[in-house]
């Protein structure tokens, strides 16, 4: 170990040492790579030298310079750990939605070319008629006869709507009948039953959340799009869940009668191609049952109480 | 050598013939380098040109605004998709004075001309997903093929929107 004098009034100091560890009267000069992450500064330590400093008048800028250097590190360490959010449940949502609809694109087929059916017109047409506003929709037509029909969660006010060419050519529907049928698909969004079917446990403590210096497994990721593809392919949706989304289209378009009779004629249509197409025969698997769903629509006012004492 | 015109007429007439052949081929020599420079400057009109011919100004420089996005050749959904450009990508976007629909902007990236939907694109750079989320989308691991069709769902999507009037 060295010990030099220093020629300067009142300081004597350890220059270096021969571990490179600095004493209480060492150097002030921070040393790199010291502090905590790379790249990272050190604040400096001018303890040592405090009463030359504060003879020269140094000592607030050398806070100043110490208070800088925190900030910094504090910005520094609060945008990793941000890179880490966990999408909310605004985002998640939509981006899991779509994120099915790619990975199984060649599956379902959406990506060919077609013609403007002026869809988009009949549907902001009907909602606005029957006084849904403020939403926004994004439709997405497809090839394969499977999913029929289908809502996709999405953002608040959002949704995504699934629609089989072939399945409305074979009944030759309406645009009418069309936005007829995907605003019952907005009602079954709205009431979140596919949502709650898919949603997983652990992803309550992750949405809106940071899993910085956590694990988070891309597999709840895969289950959630396997349960996805369960849902629509195979479980569907209740009895119960169909009387309501029955009830709330009746209650709807009750005081409009045309559209209440086009209604009732889509489910007809439905149920004829059940029962004579069987490409078509376990529809009801997914949606049961256009046959019972016109029978609530006669007698909604007697079915109610049934399922009221469920 | 013997002055021209002192030498006998047939080898006269060689001289004659061998300078006249020399004579046009360094014709044709110097009119063939005028001439490919020319064609290759007529080629490098006609590059820029599919360019320049389609743009009148520059109108500006937008964003993609969504998770990706495809490029296409022409300006139909169904035209061939030239890349996938993810969200926040800068573009020059040029006007154009052919037949082009007012949904579709003519831009340049990469000095590449494609066309791209207006609805994909921001004036502002958005807040993209992958900048708000980065760590949970690297872990989603997208590959190319999933990337292109991610911009293939915007073009086919049919989008609206319900106001109150």
């Amino acid at each position: 170990m060295g010990i030099v004098l220093i020629g300067t009034i009142g300081m004597t100091g350890i220059v270096s040492s021969k571990d490179g560890s600095s004493s209480s009267s060492a150097s002030p000069v921070a040393s790199e790579g010291s502090g905590a992450g790379s790249g990272e500064e050190t604040p400096m330590d001018f303890k040592s030298i405090k009463k030359i400093l504060k003879n020269d008048l140094l000592e607030e800028e050398a806070e100043r310079k110490n208070e800088a250097i925190l900030i910094k590190n504090r910005e520094k360490q609060r945008k990793k750990v941000a890179a880490y959010n966990f999408p909310s449940t605004n985002d998640f949502w939509s981006f899991i939605s779509e994120l099915w609809l790619v990975k199984n694109a060649p599956n379902l087929n959406w990506d060919f070319e077609k013609a403007d059916f002026g869809l988009e017109e009949s549907i902001q047409g009907l909602f606005e008629d029957v006084g849904i506003f403020e939403i926004t929709f994004k439709l997405l037509l497809i090839s394969n006869p499977r999913p029929a029909h289908f809502s996709l969660p999405s953002n608040p006010s959002e949704y995504i709507f699934l629609l089989s060419l072939p399945f409305i050519r074979s009944m030759d529907l309406s645009k009418l009948e069309i936005s007829l049928l995907l605003l019952e698909d907005y009602f079954r969004a709205k009431n979140g039953y596919f949502k709650e079917y898919v949603h997983e446990k652990e992803l309550d403590q992750l949405l809106g959340r940071n899993f910085y210096e956590r694990k988070f497994k891309i597999e709840l990721v895969n289950k959630i799009l396997s349960n996805y593809s369960y849902f629509i392919e195979n479980k569907g949706f209740s009895f119960q869940q169909q009387f309501e989304v029955t009830k709330q289209m009746n209650d709807l378009l009750r005081s409009k009668p045309i559209l209440l009779k086009a209604y009732e004629n889509l489910l007809i249509k439905i149920d004829v191609l059940m029962k004579n197409n069987s490409e078509y025969k376990n529809y009801s698997k997914i949606y049961p049952s256009p046959e019972i769903q016109r029978k609530w629509l006669k007698n909604n006012d007697q079915n109610i109480g049934i399922f009221h004492n469920k | 050598m013997s002055r021209m015109g002192n030498n006998p007429i047939p080898l006269e007439g060689i001289i004659t013939s061998i300078l006249f052949f020399l004579a046009f081929t360094a014709i044709n020599f110097s009119t063939s380098i005028y001439a490919s420079r020319t064609i290759q400057a007529a080629t490098a009109v006609s590059a820029s040109s599919a360019v320049t011919s389609s743009e009148k100004t520059l109108v500006g420089i937008f964003y993609v605004n969504q998770l990706f996005s495809n490029i296409h050749q022409h300006p139909v959904t169904s035209a061939t998709s030239l890349m996938a450009l993810s969200c926040g990508t800068p573009l020059k976007v040029y006007e154009t004075n052919s037949k082009v629909s007012p949904d579709w902007s003519a831009i340049i990236y990469d000095n590449n001309q494609g066309f791209i939907q207006k609805k994909l694109l921001d004036n502002t750079r958005p807040l993209c997903f992958q900048d708000r989320y980065p760590k949970f989308f690297n872990q989603i691991n997208l590959d190319l093929t999933q990337m292109y069709y991610w911009g293939k769902l915007y073009d086919q999507y049919v989008m609206g929107k319900v106001r109150v009037k």
